[in-house]
């Protein structure tokens, strides 16, 4: 018998706004933009008018291991559009059946700041079983700030490495509920 | 005591005084005398009939001059008649102090009828000589009832003054009296009265006013009725004392017994001579050749009038003869009568002032005025338009004048009335042994036969004598030929024939002759006359016309509806003001429901033409009168100020704001309806002026049009004048070329992608607009912002609107294809009319990025601090329509509308900018394409061995082009060129990513590796630009582990907004030829399930699942596959105990069962050769229903034989 300790983790990141069908395009085009080493994970675009073209991006995370998505969201800035106050709050919501840390940091200035561990202690289950976390919400002023950056680092941690562990299947799900101010 | 009381006062008090008695000085100067002029005009008296009843006294008075008896009704009029019986009133004084009215109803006379008495409006005829009325013509029935019959006022011989009253009604006849009038044996002095609707039957001597009437006068007098003298059994006996002397000489002598003989026209029944003649002695005594003897003698001379008697005495002896007359009578028989309007036989009589209007019949002798006279005295300012029949004579002014040798007048009278009766005269019927009469200043103006019938034995003397009727000239050469126009013209009356005005009762007093009225195109009339009037100024009508005069009027026009005279009428009186040119017919005035009660003067202040019409109702009758066209122009002329679709005509000091769009230009017109436009000047200015103090000096004179061509505020001022000099103002709205600003129409969400010069785009792109406006001093309320398209937006578009400035974004889908936004599609595309422009209100636009989805844009007053600063980006995705044409031209831009609808805000026209939307077709593709190119030979790689292959890829993306002119395709925008490189076996099948780890892809020293889908995914990371890169191919032998044969590398180019995952795959595809001549590939043994991504997450939403797997294996004799159903126990990662469940309940198709809830599913193995045609296929239907939220495992269990060999976990997650 082979033992697979990859596990398969399925990130069903969507960004959904709570509008969804009203949200324009401009606006959140831009939605996540990456610098992660690994540019094949999570290139997905955000674009809440259009849920079918959401991407599923799968990663191959072994305990020990840990990975890292960056995306941000923010207004397209360009000649003709302006910007207008959003406020936001991220959720992440997750079976959470593979014994992973989801971590959610919020960059500034190049500093990174946790602003949400979704564990199973501090957060509950919804109604679909999903463990749900809110973030906090923030505010995305069209005066200055027109792209605010996150990190969402997942970690298998390395005592997991047994079987039992292998070929787990989870997903992620992230969504922006957000609206002007 | 007055001066005493004077010297007590203060200065202060004195002025006081002296200022109220000046004040009231002042006001009975000219107050009263103008209060004067209108006494009695609002005279509507209805008064009570007389009841037949003799009063007992007279209301008051003591009948001296300056207390005379007041008779204030028909009882004490019937009391003065009965007075006179007994008291001739010499020298004594009466005046009537009300109108009198005799009988209720009105009396007239006609041939056929006889008399008719009209009561109700029912017509009785009443019997001749009697006061008895029936009700049918023939008299027979019952008596109905009877009229006031009065009895003539006998032997008046004092001073009756009728105060301009009326006595109406007045019915008096008898079969045997010779004298009737309403005075007979008149022998006093009659004026200021009316008698109207009278009805005088019978006599010989017939007047209306006076049977006969000696040294009497009358004036001021106005009859109107009927004097209809007795036509049956008129035989008078004339019976002339000859008083012949003692015969002394025997010879012939005539005795003059001319002015003994009856009047003219009397018919001779016969004449005799009688007498007693005693003759002693011996003589011949002859009578007109008639031999007589003595003693009584009667000699027949027939009907022949002597003018003289005869007497011839022969003596036969020398012996004494005498002879003595006694007793001689000459003798007449004759038939004889006289009527006339005023006096039927006149005496010495001054008559002046005075009207006939009345219908006068005679059997012998007719006249207006006066019927016949011997002793005639003065007529002047007399007319006659009355009906005039005298069956022997007749004459418009006097019948007959005869045997007048004192010096007499006629002067300033005339005849208007056709007398249709033979022998008769237009003034005079005949004129029979009269000297010194003088005729001056008169005229007849009629058909009738001749102005002067008869003249035998007369002396006249004519002068300024006028007439019409060219065979009337009748013998006397002195009357001029003139026409009637002149006898209506003003001047030619007062300047030839001495007519002179009426000016008010006062004045005449003192000026008798001061009383003609000149009315416009009438013979003048005498202000006694009860003719109505309606009176501008000094223009009179009194008459219904329907061919007008235009007169115009300076100031406001007064008019006052009145008789002549301005004195009391029994008749109630109506106006009716029409604005319309047309006059209007009887038919059409007795349909008006709308007349007005007239009382006192009117005054018209509004400039216009009017037609005033009266309405003045006697008892029976309605009469229509008009004015010509009164033209009353006291404005100046009508302004237009043309500004595009604006008129301005009025001055403003409030003016609105009208907002232009582009430079224009004014046009200025101006049109006075009565008058002639004398200029037109304007003031253009930036501000808000008042025109009252403006300085005339900055009015420039207008000559074409004002180009408004400079954007900010204009207001233009026009002056204009007519030219009888009225002024008027208008000024334009404020005028501001000003409006929203569009940045350039861009292509895109993010413009900077584009540089075309020409707006063409697919019929799934995106333009996008940027409109601000900004300004200040504005307040504005009720307004609402409006997208205006030139074309009928398609529907699906998406718009979207920001609005920058409050951080605000709304969106709006265009929800049909109707034409629901006012575009007017069925307009003819040239019809400048009808614009064919969309209107889309920002109020149907959704708020975005709000939880209340049904949040609308809400439009906001701007009066807080009266500045409007907006900015708005405006996007139209056509990504959803579906187009059928092409849209040419299209423009959009934004439009402040008020509450009305009308434009208040619109977007500058030089910045509107326009695109064409053209569709995609089969014949017309308009959609950009992806290309990818190499200009590398390609050679065939050999996977064995070594190598790199460098290859030139160009990867482009090439836009359609409209008329030379590319066709921007908006899709990509924003979106980033990749490569897709597979390696594909000669079925084409793509080779898993595990067998080709010896090839490397390297793009700019970046290398590149299949993803889990086995492609080569390759971002160029420059957009959407031209892109020619160098491909590597890397090839290490030794991990070959592919079978030998061909095989193909595949390259595609995409496009997608990461550049990694492809939105869109190009068609063009590079095919690089590769092989495999000696491979180390060896099968091994294998068990694998393969299961797709997406089976992974499976939802309890959708009801049917099927999960599919792709089972692999190898090298065992006896396979077989089994599997089971596991539920995770809790969730949380922490603990991954699973138990079995029966996976028969929870699928669909029937499983073929083993032991222990696994489930055989496969026996036949397939040899898997790297390939999925060799995998073995499998699926589950899934129930969902039956499944709970949470994780569940498939175990599927290998066996070999019964062994079980190997077994594979698959975990999925029901959501």
């Amino acid at each position: 018998m082979r033992l697979k300790y990859k596990v398969l983790i399925i990130i069903f990141a969507v960004l959904i706004a709570t509008f969804s069908a009203g949200i324009t395009y401009s606006m959140f085009r831009s939605d996540i933009k990456l610098n992660s080493d690994d540019q094949k994970i999570a290139k997905f675009v955000v674009n809440a008018e259009s849920l079918d073209k959401l991407n599923i991006s799968l990663v191959d995370l072994v305990p020990g291991s840990s990975k890292e998505y960056n995306f941000s969201v923010s207004n397209t800035l360009t000649t003709n559009i302006s910007d207008v106050t959003i406020q936001y709050e991220l959720i992440i919501k997750t079976y959470h059946f593979v014994p992973i840390t989801i971590e959610l940091y919020k960059i500034e200035d190049k500093n990174e700041s946790l602003i949400l561990d979704c564990n199973e202690t501090d957060f509950k289950r919804n109604e679909l079983n999903e463990l749900t976390c809110k973030s906090n919400k923030y505010e995305l002023a069209h005066t200055n700030t027109n792209m605010d950056n996150y990190k969402l680092k997942v970690t298998f941690p390395i005592e997991y490495n047994s079987l039992e562990y292998s070929d787990l299947v989870d997903y992620i799900n992230i969504e922006l509920n957000s609206s002007q101010k | 005591m007055i001066s005493r009381v004077i010297k007590k006062m203060s200065n202060k008090q004195k002025i006081i005084y002296s200022l109220i008695i000046v004040f009231f000085t002042l006001l009975i100067v000219v107050g009263i005398p103008s209060l004067a002029k209108y006494k009695n005009n609002n005279s509507l008296i209805n008064t009570t009939a007389w009841d037949g009843s003799i009063a007992t006294s007279y209301s008051a008075g003591t009948g001296v001059e300056f207390d005379p008896y007041i008779i204030s009704n028909g009882a004490e009029l019937a009391y003065f008649s009965e007075e006179l019986k007994s008291n001739n009133y010499l020298n004594t004084y009466f005046k009537i102090s009300n109108d009198i009215k005799l009988n209720e109803g009105r009396l007239i006379y006609d041939e056929t009828d006889g008399i008719k008495y009209i009561l109700n409006d029912i017509t009785y005829y009443v019997d001749f000589y009697t006061k008895n009325y029936y009700d049918n013509v023939d008299k027979t029935g019952n008596i109905i009832g009877t009229v006031n019959l009065f009895n003539s006022l006998n032997n008046f011989k004092g001073v009756l003054d009728g105060n301009y009253h009326t006595i109406n009604g007045l019915y008096i006849t008898s079969e045997t009296k010779n004298e009737l009038g309403l005075f007979t044996n008149l022998n006093g002095s009659i004026s200021n009265l009316y008698v109207t609707d009278a009805l005088i039957y019978g006599g010989i001597y017939t007047g209306g006013i006076s049977s006969t009437a000696t040294d009497s006068t009358i004036k001021n007098t106005l009859f109107d009725g009927y004097v209809i003298g007795r036509n049956t059994s008129l035989n008078n006996n004339l019976n002339v004392a000859v008083d012949i002397p003692a015969i002394t000489s025997f010879n012939t002598s005539n005795i003059d017994i001319i002015n003994n003989n009856p009047l003219y026209s009397s018919v001779i029944n016969s004449t005799t001579i009688t007498g007693n003649c005693e003759i002693i002695g011996d003589a011949i005594v002859k009578i007109n050749n008639n031999i007589i003897t003595n003693g009584t003698f009667n000699i027949d001379l027939g009907t022949t009038l002597l003018d003289n008697i005869t007497i011839t005495t022969l003596k036969n002896t020398e012996d004494s003869v005498s002879v003595t007359f006694i007793n001689v009578t000459y003798n007449i028989s004759y038939n004889y009568s006289v009527s006339a309007g005023i006096v039927a036989n006149s005496k010495n009589t001054i008559i002046k002032n005075t009207i006939n209007k009345g219908t006068i019949n005679s059997e012998y002798v007719a006249g207006g005025i006066i019927g016949i006279t011997n002793d005639l005295n003065t007529i002047s300012n007399t007319y006659n338009n009355g009906i005039i029949n005298g069956n022997s004579i007749s004459g418009g002014i006097i019948g007959v004048i005869e045997k007048n040798s004192n010096t007499s007048t006629l002067e300033k009278s005339y005849n208007t009335s056709n007398i249709e009766k033979t022998n008769s005269g237009g003034l005079i019927g005949a004129v029979i042994d009269t000297t010194n009469l003088s005729i001056s200043n008169v005229f007849d103006d009629s058909i009738t036969s001749k102005v002067i019938y008869l003249e035998n034995n007369s002396n006249l003397i004519i002068s300024n004598a006028y007439y019409t009727n060219t065979s009337g000239i009748g013998n006397n050469s002195n009357f001029i030929i003139t026409t009637s126009n002149n006898l209506k013209n003003k001047d030619f009356l007062t300047t030839n024939l001495s007519l002179n005005e009426f000016i008010s009762l006062e004045d005449l007093e003192n000026n008798n002759d001061n009383a003609w009225t000149f009315i416009n195109n009438e013979y003048p009339i005498l202000f006694i006359d009860d003719i109505m009037t309606i009176n501008i100024d000094s223009y009179s009508w009194n008459s219904l016309k329907y061919v007008l005069e235009n007169y115009q009027i300076d100031n406001s026009i007064t008019f006052d509806i009145r008789s002549l005279s301005g004195l009391n009428t029994e008749k109630q009186i109506y106006y009716y003001l029409n604005t319309s040119t047309v006059p209007l017919s009887t038919d059409e005035l007795s349909n008006i429901t709308s007349w007005t009660e007239y009382n006192n003067a009117v005054q018209i202040g509004l400039t216009g033409q009017y037609i005033i019409y009266a309405k003045i109702v006697d008892d029976t009758d309605i009469t229509y009168i008009n004015t010509d066209l009164i033209t009353l122009d006291l404005t100046g002329p009508t302004i237009n100020i043309n500004v595009n679709d604006n008129t301005w005509n009025t001055y403003s000091n409030n003016p609105s704001n009208v907002y232009l769009d582009r430079g224009t230009s004014a046009t200025i017109s101006a049109i006075d309806l009565y008058n002639e436009v004398d200029e037109i000047k304007y003031y253009i200015t930036n501000n808000i002026i008042d025109i009252a103090t403006i300085n005339l000096n900055n009015f420039i004179s207008y000559t074409e049009p004002l180009v408004i061509d400079t954007k900010g505020n204009t207001i233009i001022y026009v002056r204009s004048t007519d030219t009888k000099g009225n002024v008027s103002y208008a000024n334009s709205s404020m005028l501001v070329y000003d409006g929203y600003s569009i940045k350039n129409l861009e292509i895109g969400m993010d413009p900077p992608s584009y540089n075309e010069t020409s707006y063409n785009i697919t019929d799934k792109s995106i333009v996008s607009i940027n409109t601000n406006y900004s300004n200040s001093g504005n307040n504005l309320s009720n307004i609402t912002h409006n997208l205006i398209s030139n074309i009928l937006l398609p529907v699906n578009t998406a718009i979207t609107v920001i609005d920058n400035v409050n951080t605000k974004v709304y969106k709006f889908i265009i929800p049909t294809s109707e034409d629901i936004y006012g575009y007017n599609s069925s307009c003819e595309e040239l019809n400048i009319s009808c614009k064919r422009l969309a209107t889309y209100p920002f109020t149907l636009f959704k708020e975005v990025g709000t939880n209340n989805a049904d949040k609308y844009f809400v439009e906001s007053d701007y009066n807080t601090n009266n500045s409007i600063n907006e900015d708005f980006t405006i996007l139209l995705d056509f990504s959803n329509t579906n187009i059928l044409d092409n849209y040419l031209s299209a423009s959009l831009y934004l439009e402040l509308h008020d509450s009305t609808g009308l434009t208040i805000r619109p977007t500058l026209y030089s910045e509107i900018k326009s695109f064409n939307l053209l569709k995609n077709s089969d014949n017309s593709n308009t959609y950009a394409t992806l290309n990818l190119s190499t200009d590398t030979e390609l050679q065939t790689i050999n996977l064995n061995n070594n190598s790199t292959t460098n290859i030139n890829i160009t990867s482009k993306l090439i836009y359609k082009t409209y008329y030379l002119n590319n066709i921007i395709d908006t899709k990509y925008e924003n979106e980033n060129m990749g490569l897709l490189v597979k390696l594909v076996d000669s079925s084409g099948n793509t080779i898993n990513k595990d067998y080709i780890k010896n090839i490397r892809f390297k793009i700019d020293s970046n290398e590149y590796y299949p993803t889990s889908d086995n492609l080569i995914r390759i971002n160029l990371n420059n957009g959407i630009n031209d892109t020619t890169k160098v491909l590597s191919i890397i090839v290490d032998e030794d991990n070959t582990t592919l079978p030998s044969g061909n095989y193909y590398f595949k390259i595609s180019n995409y496009v997608s907004y990461d550049g990694e995952y492809y939105d869109n795959l190009g068609n063009d595809e590079i095919t690089i030829p590769a092989v495999i001549e000696n491979n180390n590939y060896k099968n091994k043994y294998s068990f694998d399930v393969f299961i797709e991504d997406e089976n992974r997450i499976l939802s309890k939403t959708n009801p049917s699942t099927n999960i599919k797997l792709n089972i692999i294996e190898k090298d065992l004799n006896n396979p077989n596959i089994r599997v089971s159903l596991y539920q995770k126990d809790n969730f949380t990662a922490y603990d991954q105990n699973y138990s079995l469940v029966d996976l028969q309940n929870y699928v669909t198709n029937t499983l073929n069962s083993s032991l222990n809830k696994e489930y055989n599913i496969f026996t036949n193995m397939v040899q898997y050769d790297g390939t999925s045609n060799t995998y073995n296929y499998f699926e589950l239907n899934l129930d969902m229903n039956k499944f709970n939220y949470g994780g569940y495992r498939l175990v599927f269990d290998l066996y070999d034989g019964n062994k079980k060999v190997e077994t594979i976990d698959k975990n999925f997650i029901v959501k």
